[in-house]
């Protein structure tokens, strides 16, 4: 391809060839470096072929010993456009300009893309890169992407990493949520866990610290489970802090009652569809539509946005937008007391499983209609782990006297 | 071995046997001598040792130079020197 390229670029020339011998006409070609391609057999008598222009005028000094005719039936290719062109000066001149206006013009920024994580504020965002000189319309030689990820890092303190990718005159923006650090208790700190919830305890595995419960052991909330003041184990030894820590599993019981109406709207897809397209310019919209943009009845509405670019790399400031209209139908929906009470109920239990550290043993729910809605009373009764870390105060109990 | 044969064998010894690849549509023959016969069915390429004969359907002579020939079309048979 680049070959042919290169060839049509020197110019080259078509010529047709007639005589009793034309394979003594492609040899002599052969033996005089002339270089032939595209040749095609028209009849036991002609041929055409194609060569490059210096080929050509070589070819005139063979043409006595060939005893063949030669026609040129075609002249293509660079040195012959510019000779044409040569006369249409104006066409020329709006080639030049336009090649031109296309080189001036992708040395500007047409296109600015942010993709910033969520959480991250993209108005602050893209007012600190304003002020940094990035904005549609900029010269791309004057941004210094070492400076705008710097000031990105300085002025919001909750990016984390910064990706600025050029694609053509196109810049992409890419920013990620810094990653917060965990909160942590300090592990020397003198620590205890306490019950988050009220319950009896099964299972104590202490890891640090000193247990004050047991298994069996009624516990309430924000009591203490394991301290950090731990007694002397020896007869010598002095109380001392430690940090208490493990899990603390316990039987617990969690209630609820839950409201749901018997009826409600739901929204049904139709297969009636309306579109309607506007052009995106820079922060202009302009519309391709009459009347307003917003939907009249119940619908969903579908944008889908078409960027306009030359080849991949040369993006235009031009987005197609084609809003897509599907009409919905509102229908009234009843349910009957009992499906809804259960669905509601299994779906409260499901949430109550991810919550918890542990498993629920039992479940049962009461059902109850009341005027057009329903209440259900749900009980779950689970072992879970109950104990949280906290900074434990208690004071340390006295040395043993040696006796 | 006659002078002729000689000469040939010396020829062939220089120039070197050719050398014919075949991918899809395309064959190209490199250290060829000429070509002696050109049709869409038929092509005959003089070669140090002999004649290839290609025989098909549709063939033209893509790029003929001295270096090589290379021929695009339907290629149903390929008869080389010493082979069949």
């Amino acid at each position: 391809m680049l070959g042919r390229l290169i060839a049509w670029s020197a110019g080259e020339v078509r010529i047709q060839v007639c005589g009793a011998s034309t394979e003594r006409f492609l040899n002599l070609c052969m033996r005089g470096e002339i270089a032939l391609w595209d040749v095609v057999r028209q009849d036991g008598r002609t041929l055409t072929a194609t060569l490059s222009i210096q080929d050509f005028y070589a070819l005139r000094r063979l043409m006595g010993r060939s005893g063949c005719q030669v026609r040129v039936i075609q002249r293509r290719g660079g040195p012959f456009w510019l000779k044409k062109l040569r006369v249409r000066w104006v066409l020329s001149a709006g080639f030049v300009g336009v090649i031109g206006l296309l080189v001036v013009l992708s040395q500007f920024l047409w296109v600015l893309e942010v993709d910033a994580a969520p959480g991250i504020p993209v108005g602050h965002l893209r007012e600190v890169l304003r002020q940094n000189g990035v904005y549609e319309g900029a010269w791309l030689r004057s941004i210094d992407t070492d400076d705008v990820r710097r000031a990105i890092q300085s002025e919001i303190p909750e990016v984390g990493v910064i990706a600025l990718t050029y694609i053509g005159n196109a810049l992409r923006v890419q920013v990620d949520a810094a990653q917060m650090k965990p909160l942590s208790i300090d592990r020397t700190a003198p620590t205890g866990l306490v019950a988050t919830r009220e319950g009896v305890i099964s299972q104590v595995t202490a890891t640090g610290g000193q247990p004050l419960v047991k298994p069996g052991d009624a516990v309430e909330v924000g009591q203490l489970l394991i301290s950090s003041a731990i007694p002397n184990t020896t007869e010598w030894g002095t109380p001392h802090r430690g940090h208490g820590m493990g899990r603390i599993m316990a039987y617990t019981r969690h209630t609820v009652e839950l409201l749901c109406p018997l009826s409600w709207t739901e929204y049904q897809k139709s297969d009636k569809t309306h579109n309607r397209y506007a052009l995106i310019l820079g922060d202009r919209r302009i519309k391709l539509y009459l009347g307003s943009g917003i939907p009249a009845g119940s619908c969903d509405k579908i944008i889908e946005k078409t960027r306009l670019s030359i080849g991949s790399r040369l993006l235009l400031p031009l987005t197609l937008e084609c809003q897509t209209w599907r009409e919905t139908d509102a229908v009234q929906v009843t349910g009957d007391a009992q499906t809804v009470g259960e669905q509601a109920a299994k779906q409260w239990l499901s949430d109550l499983q991810k919550q918890i550290d542990g498993v629920i043993l039992e479940s049962n729910w009461q059902i109850e209609e009341i005027e057009g809605a329903v209440r259900v009373s749900i009980t779950a009764a689970c072992e879970e782990q109950i104990g949280a870390e906290m900074i434990d105060r208690t004071p340390l109990p006295e040395p043993s006297q040696p006796s | 071995m006659g002078l002729k044969d000689w000469g040939t064998q010396v020829g062939r010894t220089i120039q070197g046997a050719p050398r014919v690849e075949v991918e899809g549509e395309r064959l190209v023959i490199e250290r060829h001598r000429g070509v002696r016969l050109y049709s869409e069915s038929c092509i005959r390429i003089d070669c140090p040792g002999g004649e290839v004969c290609i025989e098909g359907n549709g063939l033209t002579l893509e790029a003929l130079s001295r270096a090589e020939v290379s021929i695009h079309g339907r290629i149903d048979r390929v008869i080389w020197p010493g082979g069949g």
